[in-house]
């Protein structure tokens, strides 16, 4: 699944390592998460869309 | 290129940090025991070759080379932020290393004679079996539930992953062991090898999905 993840991570300057600390996962779930090689839970994919303040079609694109 | 984009490149590679310093580990502790085995076949032979102590020197700086290694990757990773569930499953897995490092050392201390008898098949007395199967069955698995229930879904996925291949590995060779052994091929199946061999696997995809 493509996602903004990176973008908006590097908008707000934060490391991998920092938006991992504010989701409360590892630094590989990030990345993991950005380069879609993990599609987030949807409690996961809310906490994301909080932490952003964004809805979260606006972070997530299925392709459809 | 700007600084954003050489974190990027640094926080995307494959082979990262982290993953450099666990195999890098991992090799050290397979040479200590790789230099344990034969420095203690070398004292039961009494007799000491040039050759011996090449290879024992020689295995001596590999793991001090692995071990430096590890230590240097492990510094540079930790200077990270890092979230509450990666501490503490960091936290469980030394707890976990400590507990197996301990059940093996009892087993080749007090389960017989031969430092080897973690490796054979040899009878164990009824205490040795007792005090490794209460860690084993019921240690290690109170210890996976604790791990399960502070690990972030990412490992989750990556652990179940492992353990998915892990299982069709098992469910494909133990049959096709059997009927290779009914028909007299190969020898009869040793279930901890079996074992050995799904573990690594289990844990090498566990890593690679996880790090990878």
């Amino acid at each position: 699944m493509n996602n903004r993840l990176k973008v908006l991570r590097a908008e707000r300057d934060w490391s991998q390592a920092e938006l991992a600390v504010r989701l409360d996962v590892s630094r590989q779930a990030v990345n993991a998460i950005e380069t879609g090689k993990h599609d987030p839970s949807l409690p996961l994919a809310f906490r994301l869309a909080r932490l952003f303040d964004m809805q979260i079609e606006e972070i997530f694109d299925d392709g459809q | 290129m700007t600084d954003n984009e050489t974190q990027n490149v640094d926080e995307n590679s494959p082979l990262n940090d982290r993953l450099l310093a666990i195999l890098a580990g991992i090799a050290a502790l397979f040479i200590f025991g790789a230099l344990t085995g034969y420095t203690a076949q070398v004292v039961e032979d009494g007799n000491l070759r040039a050759i011996d102590g090449a290879i024992v020197f020689g295995l001596i700086i590999a793991m001090v080379l692995a071990g430096s290694f590890a230590w240097s990757k492990w510094r540079k990773v930790a200077a990270e932020p890092e979230a509450t569930s990666a501490r503490k499953s960091r936290n469980i897995y030394i707890g976990a290393t400590i507990l197996g490092g301990f059940l093996g050392a009892f087993i080749m201390v007090a389960g017989g004679p031969d430092l080897d008898t973690m490796f054979s098949n040899d009878p164990i007395s009824g205490a040795v079996a007792v005090i490794s199967i209460m860690i084993w069955a019921i240690g290690a698995p109170l210890i996976t539930i604790i791990w399960w229930r502070v690990t972030d879904e990412h490992e989750i996925a990556a652990y179940s992953k492992g353990g998915l291949l892990a299982f069709h590995l098992y469910v494909f060779l133990v049959p096709s062991w059997w009927m290779a052994a009914r028909a007299g091929w190969i020898p009869q199946q040793d279930p901890m090898i079996i074992w050995a061999v799904t573990m690594v696997l289990w844990s090498v995809a566990w890593l690679y999905k996880k790090y990878a």
